[in-house]
């Protein structure tokens, strides 16, 4: 299947919000999960204009992990303090970093998760906040659809334990 | 838990900003796709780099709270900070670790107090009386914490509990070369608020409070390392069973005053008075 303006306005509505969540877990500031989130589109629709994707939310995931790799791998040599630089807000609203700074069960909630391992971090995410199936998820992943079950029931056991040790 | 997990799903970017970047995408592939650029080719290839990406994605969540490791209290990643450290010190294994980790945490929090004397004005100064309670009171939760770890190895483990308190006992001195390198900068600042003279003041009490019970928890593992050694001497057995005599909860309670021993310098009796 290939993209066209309709099925792109679609996906993008099923699947921005998502794709920001994940960025923002991984980069914590609005500001750059935006970024992020806007090149992560424009990559995910250059592949699915060239290729046939039957999944094009796999790619799309795919794309957010690789801008977000490129992320990290340029702050190794460019150390930026976010702190440092004041985030702009988007609205009126009070910024999202701002509410989450100041939900001290979300922080509890996201420095237990930071624990785990990264993949565990991700099937977790995809399979309790974003709803994906074992087998979409391991469409994202290329691995077995029963080894994401094994990793998700793990990663959830983890969590768990963790958490109730907090 | 599931039910705190799933409360990340209020985790949304701004709605005007999805609207506008739908927008500013459809424009981009849909009305200019030709001139747009954006089917380069060098693009074939970088798709094939996708796939590396699984290798590369590996610092994330957790490289994303080490963001929050340089922020200061008013900061807004400063409760992420605090709420790594709490995870972290309930996580740890053993009252060794919990206590190593509560001695990195308490530097963490002068280091704060530091940075926020050493950069702010008379006038900042005085607005920043809560953020410099909050540090102080975090400081001092932190070091009863470790002298409480402390306290715990000497009876259940008491050969690690020595090097533990020596460490601990260095560390206390430390910190108060650090207040009063931070009171000798209040001083210079001239600021009128009570604000940090009061914090600092604290800060200092604690600090000579856990030099105290540190001395103490010296004297009885001394005490007990040489009964021990004069035993074996006197039974003439080879020297084999290197560990120390347990300790109970009634020995540490009436340990020897080891208070004749605490030097208080003038300069720290000056801040505490």
């Amino acid at each position: 299947m290939k993209l066209n303006q309709r099925s792109f306005g679609k996906l993008y509505d099923k699947l921005a919000s998502k794709i920001y969540r994940f960025v923002f877990f991984k980069v914590r500031s609005a500001e750059i999960a935006q970024d992020l989130t806007h090149d992560t589109f424009l990559k995910g629709w250059q592949y699915c204009q060239k290729n046939e994707v039957e999944f094009p939310q796999a790619i799309f995931y795919q794309a957010a992990r690789q801008q977000i790799a490129d992320f990290w791998r340029k702050q190794k040599f460019q150390v930026v303090s976010l702190d440092a630089k004041p985030l702009e807000m988007i609205d009126d609203q009070p910024s999202l970093d701002e509410r989450l700074a100041k939900n001290d069960e979300l922080n509890q909630m996201f420095a237990v998760l930071a624990t785990l391992p990264e993949d565990q971090q991700e099937i977790l995410t995809w399979r309790y906040l974003d709803g994906y199936s074992y087998r979409q998820i391991s469409r994202i992943l290329n691995k077995p659809s029963g080894t994401i079950r094994v990793t998700a029931h793990r990663a959830l056991k983890q969590l768990k334990e963790k958490w109730n040790q907090c | 838990m599931l039910k705190q997990f799933k409360s990340f799903k209020q985790i949304r970017p701004d709605h005007a900003w999805l609207r506008k970047t739908k927008d500013q995408l459809m424009a981009d592939f849909f009305v200019d796709q030709k001139s747009s650029g954006i089917f380069g080719d060098g693009w074939a290839i970088k798709v094939g780099s996708l796939a590396t990406a699984f290798i590369l994605a590996v610092i994330g969540t957790t490289a994303s709270v080490s963001f929050a490791q340089n922020s200061l209290p008013g900061d807004l990643l400063y409760p992420i900070k605090i709420a790594a450290e709490k995870v972290q010190f309930k996580l740890a294994n053993n009252g060794s670790t919990k206590a190593d980790l509560g001695v990195e945490f308490a530097n963490r929090r002068l280091h704060e107090f530091s940075q926020i004397v050493n950069e702010s004005s008379a006038d900042e100064l005085a607005k920043k009386e809560k953020d410099l309670a909050q540090v102080v009171g975090d400081f001092t939760k932190q070091v009863a914490a470790v002298s409480e770890q402390v306290n715990n190895l000497v009876v259940a483990e008491p050969s690690n509990a020595l090097p533990l308190a020596r460490q601990a006992n260095l560390e206390a001195m430390k910190y108060e070369n650090t207040l009063l390198d931070a009171d000798k900068k209040i001083s210079q600042t001239r600021t009128e608020a009570e604000s940090p003279k009061k914090e600092l003041k604290e800060a200092m009490a604690s600090v000579q409070q856990i030099k105290a019970d540190y001395l103490k928890v010296l004297a009885v593992l001394d005490d007990a390392q040489h009964n021990n050694l004069d035993k074996k001497n006197d039974s003439d057995q080879v020297a084999g069973d290197q560990d120390f005599p347990a300790v109970s909860q009634g020995d540490t309670g009436n340990l020897p005053s080891a208070t004749t021993t605490i030097t208080v310098s003038t300069t720290t009796n000056e801040i505490l008075n």
